[in-house]
């Protein structure tokens, strides 16, 4: 346990569940002064996360990738991160709200479960590769957490449409054609990273085929294939609109539950451990 | 609630309140019917005056006749006209007698009665179907006296009340869908079927938001022509028009057609060809212009003028207090008006000018249903 960087991340947990707790309550009003308010309060959420990381980062010299809270905490950064650049770029209202519910979520339940903070079991020899597979992997996911953020105000706005309804949040979510455009292109983004992390995983794995499991192999390999899948589906218009939003959305929560079994700090099932550097071993 | 000649004033009506959408499909009347329908009900013995009005959202038939022409007796003759049984007709019409025709009549006029409540379109067709009855000469003292006391009632409550404040039209309605749908609408192609009023207003409330790429599609190319030009858009035959759906992000359909233009098959192959492009289709049309199935295909949004009027009233009950202060005003002008009739009725006792009126009176009614 890492007591003195928890403080920044109960920080930063707050600050995002006061911000969409702050965005809720004032959707139907759209007042500028609380819109600067709730994006005021997110960056501060994001600023102390990021600290949080860093000072962690510092204390084990590389970046905070080993156990499930650490994992989620980056993935909650990630997505706030990548919130701010998408946000202004595409105009996606209601993006950040939806975002500041997902971080406040992932930072809160991390927080929640003292056991999922646990340092690693070794420390050892690495390779670079696999750090870099790691912050792929994990950017790729983050990009997957948005992509997820993005299918549900989909499915919302679609919902809405068809079950005849306007006003409140329909009225303020995107146009559906945006919500498409942007899935598309966040999948595609998000599956040309993980291809790459899957390979340099892959690659580790015929250097040190001791140091990742099969049952761990064959999980993150079922993931990136699952996500490839539904990418040339979209690709050849077979797969789009609201299903592709559902599959979009379904994948996400798969591999948010494939974390535990992929994240390093945990013993491969099958083979011995080896001696090595656990905290670059990284993500899926 | 019997006039002191054993005549009495009634409504029989169809309306949004009490038929579903296919319902008043059943009831809707073309030109060529309204005709007919005429000539059939004032071939009634005892009818002395009628007028008929029929708009998308409802048929009601207002009329003078003998107190023997009761809700069982117009229905089955009507249900004859419809080719329906009389209990459906029955079953699906409301009747009122006396003063509740005339309080009816004023909320219909000032928009109370209306999907969208508030509005004003229609007052404009009772004003229609009224110079229409008046022309065939098929109104009387009475009816012709309750309509003009309509005129003024709608006016009263436009001046006096707030009943049009907040509420929101089909074609603001339709935009805000758009919107939601297509996002920004410069770069949108829309395309209006028909050149009636309310497709008009929709395809100007698009306009007014944005869209820019428009095309006008009617039977009567001159009036599509007409349209199009004051949109810098194209204008083109219905089956023109359908041909060239690819392209199209919205349809705005209100023709006076009485089966679907647009069928499933037509929209099913069209969303395969451009399976990831929303297609928006708005059906304004009394029957339905668009196969109501056509909403099962993935990526295309249907909205009926009911869908409409649904939520352009969700903020009904902001307005609540102003409807029941309306309304509580209209029946009292209701009552006032229909005693005036009473009393002035030439039969009537009280009626100071009861020579004049009852030689006016005496003329024989039948006539002004002639028949062919």
């Amino acid at each position: 346990m890492f007591a003195d960087d928890r403080i920044f991340f109960w920080i930063a947990a707050g600050l995002y569940t006061v911000s969409f707790a702050l965005a809720l309550v004032t959707l139907p009003t759209r007042h500028s002064v609380t819109r600067v308010a709730f994006h005021t309060i997110l960056i501060g959420g994001f600023v102390f996360q990021g600290l949080g990381l860093y000072v962690r980062g510092i204390r084990v010299q590389a970046f905070p990738l080993v156990n499930e809270f650490e994992v989620l905490q980056a993935l909650g950064w990630l997505a706030v991160l990548l919130d701010l650049i998408i946000r202004p770029l595409f105009k996606l209202r209601l993006l950040s709200f939806f975002t500041a519910a997902l971080a406040a979520g992932l930072c809160t339940t991390s927080l929640l479960v003292p056991a999922w903070d646990y340092p690693p079991e070794s420390i050892g020899a690495g390779t670079p590769w696999v750090g870099f597979h790691a912050a792929l992997a994990i950017f790729s996911y983050s990009v997957f957490a948005l992509l997820a953020v993005t299918s549900l105000m989909y499915l919302i706005q679609h919902h809405g449409l068809e079950k005849k309804r306007a006003g409140g949040i329909f009225a303020l979510l995107p146009a559906i054609r945006q919500l498409e455009d942007i899935n598309s292109r966040l999948i595609l983004l998000g599956v040309s990273v993980l291809s790459v992390g899957v390979a340099t995983g892959f690659l580790n794995w015929l250097t040190y085929p001791a140091t990742v499991s099969t049952t761990k192999l064959w999980i993150a390999c079922a993931i990136w294939a699952a996500y490839l899948v539904v990418l040339i589906l979209r690709l050849t218009n077979r797969l789009f609109a609201s299903r592709f939003a559902g599959a979009c959305l379904a994948l996400f929560l798969l591999a948010l539950l494939s974390l535990w079994p992929l994240v390093p700090g945990k013993k491969p099932a099958s083979d011995t451990p080896v001696k090595t550097d656990i905290r670059t071993h990284g993500t899926p | 609630m019997a006039l002191p000649d054993g005549t009495h004033l009634f409504v029989l009506g169809s309306s949004h309140h009490n038929t579903s959408l296919e319902t008043r499909e059943q009831f809707a009347l073309t030109s060529d019917q309204l005709d007919r329908a005429y000539r059939s009900i004032g071939a009634i013995a005892g009818m002395r005056e009628v007028l008929i009005l029929s708009t998308c959202n409802r048929v009601e038939v207002y009329g003078l006749a003998a107190k023997s022409i009761d809700h069982s007796a117009l229905a089955a003759h009507l249900a004859e006209f419809w080719q329906l049984s009389p209990e459906d007709v029955k079953k699906h019409s409301f009747w009122h007698v006396g003063s509740d025709v005339i309080e009816h009549l004023f909320e219909v006029s000032c928009g109370l009665d209306s999907a969208m409540v508030g509005e004003t379109e229609i007052l404009g067709q009772i004003k229609s179907a009224y110079a229409d009855a008046t022309g065939r000469g098929t109104l009387g003292s009475t009816l012709n006296r309750i309509f003009q006391k309509s005129f003024q009632a709608a006016k009263w409550v436009r001046t006096h009340t707030a009943i049009g404040r907040g509420q929101v039209s089909i074609g603001n309605v339709a935009a805000e869908l758009a919107i939601r749908i297509c996002g920004e609408l410069s770069g949108t192609h829309v395309l209006l079927c028909g050149t009636g009023e309310v497709g008009q207003k929709t395809l100007q409330s698009l306009a007014s938001r944005g869209a820019d790429e428009i095309s006008v599609a009617s039977r009567s190319r001159p009036r599509a022509r007409e349209l199009a030009e004051q949109y810098r858009g194209a204008a083109l035959t219905i089956d023109d028009a359908l041909a060239k759906l690819l392209r199209i992000d919205i349809v705005i359909s209100a023709t006076l057609s009485q089966t679907p233009i647009i069928d499933y098959t037509l929209i099913r192959n069209l969303m395969r060809s451009r399976p990831t492009q929303p297609l928006f289709l708005i059906d304004l049309a009394v029957p339905r212009n668009i196969a109501p199935q056509c909403a099962d295909i993935a990526n295309v949004y249907l909205y009926n003028i009911d869908d409409l009027g649904h939520i352009a009233n969700e903020n009904l009950n902001s307005r609540r207090a102003e409807i029941d202060s309306c309304k509580s005003v209209l029946k009292a002008r209701a009552k006032a008006t229909w005693g005036n009739i009473k009393q002035h009725h030439p039969l009537s006792a009280a009626d100071p000018q009861k020579p004049q009126r009852h030689a006016e009176y005496n003329r024989p009614p039948i006539d002004v249903f002639a028949t062919d």
